[in-house]
């Protein structure tokens, strides 16, 4: 049950788990940059073989990334086919009703489905070899320039791993109290729209008695252990920028960069 | 922005929006049209903080959730970003109704205070949503992830932005209506 909402990440210690995540979230932000201003049909070629080589070289396994965004491939592949059959202009090869299929709506449809299973597969990537707490502590490290405009950037970090960390601790806060109303003869899936809100009054009320009593109890815990905010602290966790990571960085700009100079001109 | 918070403070912050983030995912589709438009119960976190620590606390929770939910389950990805700014942006008008009215009505009776709350906070949700959905929103998933509809937009928004905002705007209210006086009596 802990696991169950962090599903997408899968631990594993590949090549692409131990780069560091801030360079993993800048190369997916740039690749799909990169794959929405294409127009050629040979680029998204290229960048597909790039997402190809960092899945296989990430360990997470073919069949679980698919798996993964098969909902998303069926929206795409519908939303290509819509588009190939209602835009009209260009050489028109094949018409019936208000349906056709036409040379500008065959090469709109075509790149807009490369672009999107470029774009969800590199951040489906990316969040399946980074975990959740990686990411935090990116996001907290990318607003790291605000500290000089005065804005708390500890706290806001403090702030999202703490609610991070309890998360898994909330969900089996909410099971247990069902659990125990469960018992005493409530029925939650029974009855009308106003007995369903009714019903989720007494799982409410504990659910939010104890949320102030965890965080009394963790205050009090780093109090006395003689937490200050808004100072310079370390951090268990230390990203570290190491010489697959330059590699890494300077092999998908070139390839970027060639593919903008050599292809898209 | 929130310097004058407390290290009980920020842990209560990050625990309730913990919560609200909990409650995020037991959401149910009440708008047959639009499955998309989920009720949850993710704001009741989100007042309970307004009420006891100010607006600059119901925003920083808000924004944690919403930050959360967007990292973990919409993947990080630009077509669930809409989604979670709209959410966010319900988060937001819902909590200012609701602090200002409770604020601004004193004078009055307790039980017509709570009414006054749920109409007016039901009344601004609906009016914010149903012009960010008209002019933001809707357009912007058209444009972004070819969403195609069978309706136009202010059709859309008369069949399925409105019932949804009144009804979660009702229901919000009176959970909250019910819980947050028994509930601040306990908690100091």
């Amino acid at each position: 049950m802990d696991n169950f909402i962090f599903g997408q990440y899968s631990p594993g210690d590949s090549f692409i788990h131990r780069l560091d995540p801030r360079n993993k979230l800048f190369l997916t932000i740039l690749i799909i940059v990169a794959s929405l201003l294409i127009h050629s049909w040979v680029s998204p070629l290229i960048l597909l073989l790039v997402c190809a080589f960092a899945i296989q070289t990430s360990h997470v396994g073919w069949h679980f990334l698919i798996h993964g965004i098969k909902f998303f491939i069926h929206m795409i592949l519908l939303t290509s086919l819509l588009q190939l059959l209602l835009s009209r202009s260009g050489k028109v090869y094949w018409y019936f009703w208000i349906f056709n299929i036409s040379s500008f709506g065959a090469h709109i449809a075509i790149m807009s489905f490369f672009r999107f299973i470029i774009a969800i597969i590199i951040s489906m990537l990316f969040l399946l070899t980074t975990s959740p707490i990686e990411i935090s502590d990116t996001i907290s490290s990318l607003l790291n320039p605000l500290k000089f405009i005065h804005v708390p950037v500890e706290d806001i970090s403090l702030t999202i791993s703490i609610a991070l960390r309890f998360v898994p601790t909330m969900t089996g806060e909410v099971h247990r109290i069902m659990d125990a109303q469960k018992s005493r003869g409530v029925q939650f899936h029974k009855g009308n729209v106003i007995k369903r809100i009714k019903m989720s009054i007494p799982i409410m009320f504990p659910l939010f008695i104890n949320t102030f009593k965890r965080a009394e109890d963790l205050a009090s815990a780093m109090i006395l252990r003689g937490y200050t905010g808004n100072r310079y602290r370390s951090s268990i966790r230390k990203m570290h920028w190491h010489i697959n990571d330059t590699i890494v960085f300077i092999a998908i700009i070139l390839i970027i960069i060639l593919i903008f100079l050599l292809i898209e001109s | 922005m929130e310097n004058h918070f407390d290290v009980k403070q920020l842990v209560q912050l990050a625990i309730l929006a913990a919560v609200s983030y909990v409650l995020m995912l037991i959401a149910i589709p009440i708008i047959p049209v639009a499955p998309y438009m989920k009720l949850d119960l993710s704001d009741l976190p989100i007042l309970i903080g307004t009420m006891m620590m100010g607006i600059s606390a119901g925003i920083t929770i808000a924004t944690v959730k919403s930050l959360l939910y967007w990292i973990t389950i919409g993947g990080a990805s630009l077509p669930s970003l809409i989604g979670v700014f709209s959410s966010w942006a319900a988060s937001i008008v819902l909590l200012l109704a609701v602090f200002f009215v409770l604020k601004s009505f004193k004078s009055h009776t307790r039980k017509l205070k709570w009414i006054m709350m749920i109409i007016l906070a039901t009344l601004a949700l609906t009016i914010a949503m149903s012009l960010l959905n008209l002019y933001v929103v809707t357009p912007l998933y058209i444009n972004m992830i070819g969403l195609k509809l069978s309706f136009s937009v202010p059709k859309l928004v008369a069949i399925a932005v409105i019932p949804f905002n009144i009804i979660k705007g009702i229901v919000i209210g009176i959970i909250f209506a019910i819980i947050y006086p028994q509930l601040s009596k306990i908690i100091k």
